[in-house]
């Protein structure tokens, strides 16, 4: 018999990255870069690792089926 | 530098038709499918999110809110990080319940036309400002190029070419369910144009205006303010607010959900969408603070939400501001189209339908296309109606806010459609009637009042409408709150229907209920003649020869489960052009169930295993073991190396494994769900005739298939309901039954051969006594032969040659007796004919004195010579010839075997009974298994007693045997009588299973 199946991690994977996002997205952390005094392409560098996780979510659940 | 409005006009027409071209090339096919069908095109599609706001106003935006302008962008990242759980969902119900809408989705969901209804007003009134904003930013942006006011004709003109290409691209198709590979297509290259634009016009800024990264650094350094404006808004601002309106915005803005799901050509494409889009916002919005430093460094005249395109102006050529300007014109055309499209979609289901039913006389799909065209230009005029009022007096984001804050109402409505089973409609319209009017009252009112439409009270309108950012906060939070609110208080007040239940289950869990009734319509004929009476027999036609092939089923199908997938099929057909509610409307009144005749139980279970199968990536926890253990339920019935066929309560198949297939020839598909009586024969007699008998077990039943004589085992036992609470003690029976097959031809042609070869033994073991029986007569012979001639008196002479016929008619019988035992038998049960048991066993009794051991014993054969049964002479006589050469290997000589046969009521009792020495029980036990001897190795087969045991069974009788060490034997036959029915197969139940 299967153990459970990956289906049900990867649904995991995707809430924990959702989670993870709207951390780096929401004030605390928001207020703290926005007065920390990074470069002006800081909120792009946050944003792209928010995608670059994603991609790697979607390359290791590649068998999506509707 | 300047440019002409004309030649603004005519580039923009031009860039329209060129679209419009890239269309056409792949709605023909020019474009390879690989294309049109690439995730990096459907990616690209989604693109439409940007329009004039993104292209032009993010500038502005970021100008007037800093980095708040980004949040528009991270809030549909988080709603496309959620694909899995959010996006798939939506995109499977809308592909499987051809549903083209969202008002489609809630009216599915909800059983609800006043949904519908509700949904679609809301999203074109939320929408038309968003509409009326990008005639805004077109118009606002020649301006800009012209340095000229832009006449109002300008506006109406650009209207026009987007009704004229709205229609070209969605809806020159009779049928608005088809996809529309064109429009993905050219939106995308839309997007693409956007993107290159924005990303040209970004370089510029970068090389062009700041001579590169280092002089922006530069100028950031004189400027720190700059960068300050950018981040302090941040902390101000309502960040979370607009996060929360982009993440609705993502996928139920209009043009969104079209783009997204109704036109989704390939559902592999969204995983790779939900970090591709993101992606392409990302570089999209890459350049906006470029840009907005560079216009504030160069100081052009124009207002900032334009500085995309005042900046190109400073460049002193002519090809940047135009690609500006086509960037721009893509957005905005993008938009609308779109927008259009999906919205004219809803307007057809849900507001013109409803109201004016085509009548069948008319061509409903002409009606419906022409219905469509003239809803697009409608709402394209409401749109430059929408902009007339409005007049340039507010900024292009205020626009766009307003439709996110009306589409995000629909967030708690799309919530408990996907996760919420117990969310009523009358929750549902609750909340989103309060949600709309909070709306209204708090943006749409003061927008047009503050437009001079009409005059609001002044307190009044300080009460809902406060000032500044704090705006959008306080109307997203109050309409959603109260939205969500009464939403959940109303669904837990008010009961789903069944209807919405059952809908509610297709949505949270994937799984309707499966369906119940019979179709009233016995063919695909009558679906026709009952559709024309409201579709018109040409639409009529279309639809179910359209089911028909969708379902590759024949135009003949009269199965009534096959009957009901099609009535299923058509409705999803009809609801991907008239929406849910209309096509279920028309499938419930033309396309009747009754509901009293019981739904065939392998529909249900074609149906739940179709789901399952759909749903296996879904399941979870427990149900994902519970689907394991089906998967190997079905797998050990499918690869049983016996037929199984179950039968439900309708006496249709609900079971066919793979046995059964290969037995039968009847594949699986066609099997399954086919009435009993309607397999082919021989086999619908074959299973009825033994599902309609009282005997649980039928053995070596023999059919002629194909010319071939072959012989199966049949089995049955009754099946319990399984609506029964305990369905160990629920009524037997009414489950259905469950019939096992066994194949017997080849066994029986190898017990055959067996039973030759023993005879052939028993001949080879019988040849000394033959020889000896035979030499006798010849010898007598020879001598009478001699005395014949040297006799003379003619009485001696014939008394001589009456001895030599004597002789010879002795070794002719001996000779016979021989020729029919050894005679070769065949797979097929002679036929069974009156035959006396006396002289059967006198025959035998003559071949067993042939042998050594029936000589020196005394065989009496008792039975009644009137005495008769029905039989096969041969094999019974084999029975004898078997029996009695035991019973006188058992004895000593001069002992007696006794055979005895009697009529009792319909049957013969035969007793073949000997004072041997017995058996003992271990021995008892075991005579009638094949290869089992007591002789020593070489003597004997050890096939005598099973065939005798075979034999008998074949003849509707059964064999005991009694015996007692040093006291006998005595083998008890039971045989069916003359009178008694006699068939070629026997039935027997487990308790009258004879002592073996």
């Amino acid at each position: 018999m299967r153990a459970p199946s990956d289906k049900g991690r990867q649904s995991d994977l995707v809430i924990l990255l959702f989670l993870f996002a709207l951390f780096l997205m929401m004030p605390p952390f928001v207020t703290w870069w926005a007065t920390a005094g990074f470069a002006w392409y800081f909120p792009y560098l946050i944003w792209g690792l928010v995608i670059l996780l994603a991609a790697w979510q979607q390359i290791r659940s590649r068998h999506h089926d509707v | 530098m300047t440019f002409e409005l004309p030649g603004l006009f005519i580039v923009g027409v031009a860039y329209l038709l060129l679209l419009f071209l890239i269309a056409y090339a792949a709605e023909r096919g020019w474009v390879p499918a690989s294309v049109t069908r690439h995730p990096l095109t459907y990616v690209l599609s989604l693109g439409v999110y940007a329009t004039s706001w993104s292209f032009y106003g993010s500038v502005g935006f970021a100008r007037s809110q800093g980095y708040n302008f980004i949040t528009i962008y991270l809030g549909v990242t988080l709603a496309f990080l959620l694909t899995p759980v959010l996006l798939m969902p939506i995109l499977r119900l809308t592909r499987r319940y051809q549903l083209t809408s969202l008002a489609d989705l809630f009216t599915f969901r909800y059983r609800s036309q006043l949904a519908g209804i509700l949904v679609t007003l809301f999203m074109l009134t939320g929408t038309l400002p968003y509409i009326a904003l990008q005639i805004q930013a077109v118009t606002e942006s020649i301006g800009v190029l012209t340095q000229e006011a832009t006449p109002t004709t300008l506006a109406f003109g650009f209207c026009v070419c987007l009704t004229v290409f709205a229609i070209l691209f969605g809806a020159r198709h009779v049928s608005p369910r088809e996809k529309h590979e064109g429009l993905v297509l050219a939106i995308a290259f839309e997007s693409l144009v956007k993107l290159i634009a924005l990303l040209a016009v970004g370089a510029f800024a970068l090389f062009g205006v700041f001579g590169g990264p280092s002089g922006v650094d530069q100028w950031l350094a004189i400027n720190p303010e700059a960068l300050d404006a950018l981040y302090r808004p941040v902390t101000e601002g309502p960040w979370a607010t607009y996060l929360l309106l982009a993440f609705a915005a993502a996928f139920l803005l209009p043009r969104q959900f079209h783009m997204g799901f109704t036109e989704n050509l390939s559902p592999r494409a969204l995983p790779i969408a939900a970090w591709g889009f993101p992606l392409f916002l990302l570089l999209l919005n890459l350049p906006i603070p470029l840009i907005l430093w560079a216009g504030q460094m160069s100081g052009t005249p124009v207002a900032p939400d334009y500085y995309v395109l005042g900046i190109t102006l400073e460049s002193g050529g002519t090809l940047l501001p135009l690609i500006a300007y086509i960037g721009g014109l893509s957005s905005a055309s993008a938009m609308v189209i779109v927008t259009t499209l999906a919205l004219s979609s809803m307007c057809l289901n849900h507001l013109l339908l409803p109201v004016t039913y085509p009548d069948p006389k008319l061509d409903v799909y002409r009606w419906l296309l022409w219905g469509r065209r003239l809803l697009i230009g409608l709402i394209i005029f409401a749109g430059f109606i929408f902009y007339m009022v409005l007049q340039h007096n507010r900024g292009l984001v205020e626009l766009g806010l307003i439709s996110f804050v009306a589409v995000a109402q629909f967030l708690p409505g799309v919530f408990g459609l996907l996760y919420w089973p117990r969310a009523t409609r009358i929750g549902f319209l609750a909340g989103l009637g309060a949600g709309a009017m909070i709306w209204a009252g708090t943006l749409l009112i003061p927008l047009l009042e503050r437009a001079g439409a009409f005059v609001v009270d002044p307190e009044v309108l300080q009460l809902v409408d406060p000032q500044g950012q704090n705006k959008w906060q306080y109307a997203t939070f109050w309409s959603l709150a109260v939205n969500g609110l009464l939403f959940v208080i109303f669904s837990l007040l008010t009961r789903p229907d069944e209807e919405e239940r059952e809908a509610a289950y297709a949505c949270v869990l994937d799984s309707m209920a499966p369906p119940r009734g019979v179709v009233t319509a016995e063919s695909t004929h009558q679906f026709r003649q009952q559709l024309a009476q409201v579709m018109g027999p040409k639409a009529a036609e279309h639809e179910v020869q359209q089911a028909l092939d969708d379902l590759q089923m024949a135009s003949e199908e009269a199965r009534p489960n096959q009957l009901r997938r099609l009535r299923e099929r058509i409705e999803r057909n009809l609801s991907g052009l008239m929406g849910p509610q209309m096509a279920r409307m028309i499938v419930d009144t033309r396309l009747r169930l009754n509901p009293l005749e019981q739904t065939a139980l392998g529909d249900s279970v074609r149906f739940i295993e179709e789901r399952l199968e759909r749903s296996r990536n879904q399941l979870r926890g427990l149900a994902v073991e519970l689907d394991a253990l089906r998967r190997y339920h079905r797998q050990v019935l499918q690869d049983l190396p016996i037929g199984v066929c179950s039968v439900g309560p309708a006496n249709e198949v609900v079971i066919w494994n793979l046995a059964m297939e290969l037995i039968s020839g009847i594949s699986r598909s066609s099997a399954v769900g086919t009435p009993l009586a309607e397999l082919p024969a021989p086999w619908a007699t074959l299973l009825v005739d033994f599902s309609g008998t009282d005997d649980l077990h039928v053995h070596k039943r023999q059919l002629v298939i194909e010319s071939r004589l072959r012989s199966f085992n049949l089995h049955r036992a009754a099946l319990a309901s399984q609506e029964s609470d305990h369905p160990a003690s629920g009524d037997l029976g009414a489950g259905g039954i469950v019939i096992l097959l066994e194949d017997l031809t080849d066994i029986s042609t190898l017990e055959a051969e067996l039973a030759h070869s023993e005879r052939l033994a028993s001949i080879g073991r019988l040849a000394a006594g033959v020889a000896h029986e035979i030499g006798n007569p010849v010898t007598g012979i020879a001598c009478l032969a001699q005395n014949l001639r040297e006799e003379s008196d003619p009485d001696q002479l014939r008394d001589s040659v009456e001895a030599i016929l004597e002789q010879t008619r002795r070794i002719t019988e001996i000779v016979q007796s021989l020729v029919r035992f050894s005679h070769s038998g065949q797979l097929t049960r002679g036929t069974h004919a009156p035959m006396r048991l006396h002289d059967t066993v006198e025959e035998a009794i003559r071949l067993v004195r042939l042998s050594h051991s029936g000589r020196q014993v005394e065989c009496i054969n008792t039975c009644d010579p009137a005495l008769e049964l029905l039989g096969d002479r041969q094999r019974l006589g084999q029975v004898f010839v078997n029996l009695l050469t035991n019973a006188c290997h058992a004895s000593q000589p001069g002992d007696s075997v006794e055979v005895y046969g009697r009529q009792r009521d319909d049957r013969v009792e035969i007793v073949i009974r000997d004072q041997g020495c017995g058996m003992p029980k271990s021995v008892r036990k075991r005579i009638f298994e094949p290869f089992y001897t007591t002789r020593e190795p070489g003597e004997g087969t050890g096939l005598g007693l099973s065939l005798v045991y075979s034999i008998v069974q074949d003849h509707g009788g059964s064999i005991t045997v009694d015996s007692r060490e040093g006291q006998g034997t005595a083998m008890l036959i039971d045989l069916p009588g003359l009178a008694a029915p006699v068939t070629s197969n026997s039935t027997t139940s487990p308790s009258e299973e004879p002592q073996r």
